[in-house]
């Protein structure tokens, strides 16, 4: 399998989302509360669960103190390292002759968490708003095709619908993108991923399929 | 999504692969057992699908009717495409499977999970959304705690996690009397 030294955008979300998870399950597995763990950190709570949700706004810095209340800031060691990078021609590691060691980390999705498809439609919605800041006319595309489902008569996605009117109206897309269980209920009774051209809509598909597979992340030559 | 929505979904997964039998598993295999469930049962617009002898064709039904797709476009529901390891259930759950066969499947056949299985398979997954899911599977009676604790043991979950899911089942039971609701099996 080749080994990725560039990563895509869905690949750097689903990195985001296990480190996200990972900080959460240490979190509860030494019984911190969140209220207990914001303080320690210093973070609002509303910080710290963008930081257990993989969200990209928190600060690198925000990040690192977490994992530091938490124990596990050495393994910043793999960042701050030049293990991921061949050494510097005039540097004694690259005049040796030894062969470099090969690090490659094997990156996929949990078939059996549902991620590989909780992923797909995050992606397909930062894809559809980042489309839409860049052409405000797929704004009336999302709501035309909202307008047509609500015609259609009598459904049970009616509740979620209309709350998509208003989300639409007043752009708060953050309501959408979450992890909450609103959230996902709310992403699959959106209408923003219709708004995508089929080549970049396969584009995010292809992505995850990828990912599914199980993408390499390795030595960059 | 109803019941004729999932019929729809079924004849198009068939048309796009050219297969002839399907799972349904996650939320929406529901409308096998029980076609008119209450509302809060069938919310979701998406059904998650498998051919059942063709595992490698549910990435086409994704890319044909998925989200996004014009499909979903056209009918404001999707399929999304997914492997059976999606889903942990309890043995003996091929056995158990409720057919959906009508005119509305073009003939076609769609398996889908039984209730009971499907509230298992949603307890392991334990999220937000499938503990509504499931305690509303139980304050309607379509689930009883006690069936659902005899099929824990066969759960294909190591033993502790086991232990745990026992427990969950017998929470979420005692947070549906504590609301006032009447639940049946008073022993769990």
């Amino acid at each position: 399998m080749p080994a990725f030294t560039d990563t895509t955008s869905v690949l750097e979300r689903h990195l985001l989302l296990q480190l996200g998870d990972r900080l959460k399950r240490l979190r509860k597995a030494r019984d911190i509360s969140t209220v207990e763990m914001a303080k320690r950190v210093g973070i609002s709570r509303t910080t710290l669960a963008a930081v257990e949700a993989g969200d990209p706004a928190p600060t690198m810095g925000t990040y690192l103190r977490v994992m530091s209340v938490l124990g596990v800031a050495g393994d910043l060691a793999l960042l701050v390292g030049d293990t991921f990078q061949p050494p510097l021609a005039n540097s004694a590691a690259g005049s040796s002759k030894r062969a470099r060691p090969q690090v490659q980390v094997m990156v996929s999705t949990d078939p059996r968490r549902h991620e590989a498809q909780d992923l797909q439609s995050m992606a397909l919605h930062k894809e559809a708003i980042r489309m839409i800041h860049e052409d405000p006319s797929l704004l009336d595309r999302a709501h035309e095709v909202l307008e047509r489902w609500r015609s259609q008569g009598d459904s049970r996605s009616e509740s979620l619908w209309s709350e998509w009117e208003t989300i639409l109206e007043n752009r708060a897309w953050r309501k959408a993108l979450g992890r909450t269980r609103r959230a996902q209920e709310l992403r699959q009774a959106s209408p923003l991923p219709t708004v995508l051209p089929d080549a970049v809509r396969q584009d995010v598909l292809a992505q995850i399929l990828a990912l599914k597979k199980g993408v390499v992340l390795g030595d960059q030559e | 999504m109803n019941r004729e929505d999932l019929e729809h979904i079924i004849r198009a997964a068939a048309d796009i692969t050219n297969e002839y039998e399907f799972v349904v598993v996650g939320s929406q295999s529901i409308l096998g057992p029980i076609p008119n469930p209450p509302a809060v049962f069938t919310m979701s617009a998406e059904a998650d699908i498998y051919p059942l002898n063709a595992i490698d064709k549910a990435d086409a039904i994704d890319a044909a009717i998925g989200e996004g797709s014009r499909f979903h476009e056209t009918y404001g529901y999707y399929a999304q495409g997914v492997g059976p390891e999606t889903a942990c259930l309890p043995a003996g759950w091929q056995s158990r499977l409720q057919r959906i066969q009508t005119a509305g499947t073009n003939g076609r056949v769609g398996y889908c999970l039984d209730v009971g299985d499907l509230f298992m398979a949603k307890a392991v997954a334990d999220r937000d959304k499938d503990r509504i899911f499931c305690m509303a599977l139980i304050q309607y009676g379509y689930v009883l705690p006690r069936a659902a604790i005899s099929l824990v043991d066969d759960m294909p979950i190591e033993k502790s996690a086991q232990g745990r899911l026992r427990a969950r089942i017998k929470r979420w039971t005692k947070a549906l009397r504590d609301r006032g609701h009447a639940i049946p099996d008073d022993d769990t």
